[in-house]
């Protein structure tokens, strides 16, 4: 029974690391074929960057509590004035204290 | 030594340099995701073959869970395709900002992509220098050595992680990756990305649930900008 179930965990371990490498391939060999690419794509390319990691911040926003909430915009005003590093420690930190203090 | 080679030495360095800050965000993770393997029925030995032939934390963790859970075994690759759906957007906005590069080479830098490295790869883009192979490489590089270590440590010591919310773990990639965003603030435009994506990804991830936010509030933002783009804008 093990030795099935390792049989299975490898077959599937393998194949979503062929669904991942594919994904990681297709978006740049799909645009390199239509090179040069009308401005409009290149625009919407330009904008991967917020349109899409913005989405991976949105459960948090969703899910979370004021608490949460919070340290997103205290996160977001600190990067307008410090550097990157030093603003997410001190999000965090503002996180920590207020969940230390029970909120 | 040539002078490009001493270049190259000097890009791939600085990519190592550059990617120090993430490893903050990239252990605690990789410790998670090796835990939730052991924890769902895999052994050591599958969370590392995961971790080296994925290099994907939020599909790893789909992954154990829908194992661990007893899903059908086909359904997984599907989830785990729609979790990294976003990879193919990623990959089409990276791979021209590489510089030229042969099918291997452009094959290794995209076999390495993920979040942090499409952020920071595209903003280097940007800067006057370009997105060398070196830099990409140097940067990437770390983050996979970190992420199998950290896998590693999560199969022997997971639970060393009690309670990740007392110490901060489920806010740490939000944040990151917010502020990761905010380093584009002065592109054309991206106030009006940033809402547009934002206010689609939270309708979708209400009324439909995970992963479809992504995709949706990804693709609604890309929409837009290519909406409001003007020719001349492209020189910016």
């Amino acid at each position: 029974m093990f030795s099935s179930m390792d049989t299975t965990l490898f077959v599937l371990t393998i194949v979503g690391a062929l669904v991942t490498l594919a994904n990681r391939l297709a978006g740049h060999y799909i645009v390199a074929r239509f090179e040069p690419i009308p401005y409009r794509v290149e625009a919407a390319l330009e904008a991967v960057p917020v349109a899409v990691m913005i989405t991976l911040v949105v459960p948090t926003a969703v899910d979370g509590g004021w608490v949460e909430w919070l340290t997103l915009v205290v996160a977001m005003l600190l990067s307008l004035r410090l550097p990157f590093i030093i603003s997410v420690f001190s999000a965090l930190v503002f996180l920590l204290v207020l969940r230390h203090f029970g909120f | 030594m040539s002078n490009s080679q001493s270049g190259e030495r000097a890009e791939f360095l600085e990519g190592v340099q550059n990617s120090i800050p993430f490893l903050l965000s990239v252990f605690p993770y990789g410790i998670v995701v090796g835990t939730l393997g052991v924890n769902n029925g895999g052994s050591a030995i599958d969370v590392m073959l995961q971790s080296a032939l994925f290099f994907a934390g939020a599909s790893q963790t789909v992954m154990w869970e829908l194992f661990g859970a007893g899903t059908p075994v086909w359904v997984i690759p599907l989830a785990i395709f729609a979790v990294n759906f976003r990879l193919v957007l990623y990959s089409a906005a990276i791979g021209r900002k590489l510089e030229p590069l042969s099918r291997p080479k452009m094959a290794s830098a995209l076999f390495l992509l993920q979040d942090v490295a499409m952020a920071v790869g595209m903003k280097r883009a940007d800067g006057p220098r370009g997105l060398s192979y070196s830099y990409f490489m140097g940067f990437n590089l770390v983050l996979y050595v970190s992420w199998l270590a950290s896998s590693a440590i999560g199969t022997i010591f997971g639970q060393l992680i009690e309670d990740p919310k007392a110490i901060g773990l489920d806010m740490l990639v939000p944040v990151y990756f917010l502020l990761l965003v905010m380093g584009f603030r002065t592109k054309p435009n991206m106030a009006l990305v940033f809402v547009v994506s934002a206010g689609v990804a939270a309708v979708v991830y209400a009324v439909v649930g995970s992963p479809y936010h992504i995709a949706a509030g990804g693709l609604a933002g890309m929409m837009v900008a290519a909406l409001v783009a003007k020719p001349q804008a492209l020189n910016v």
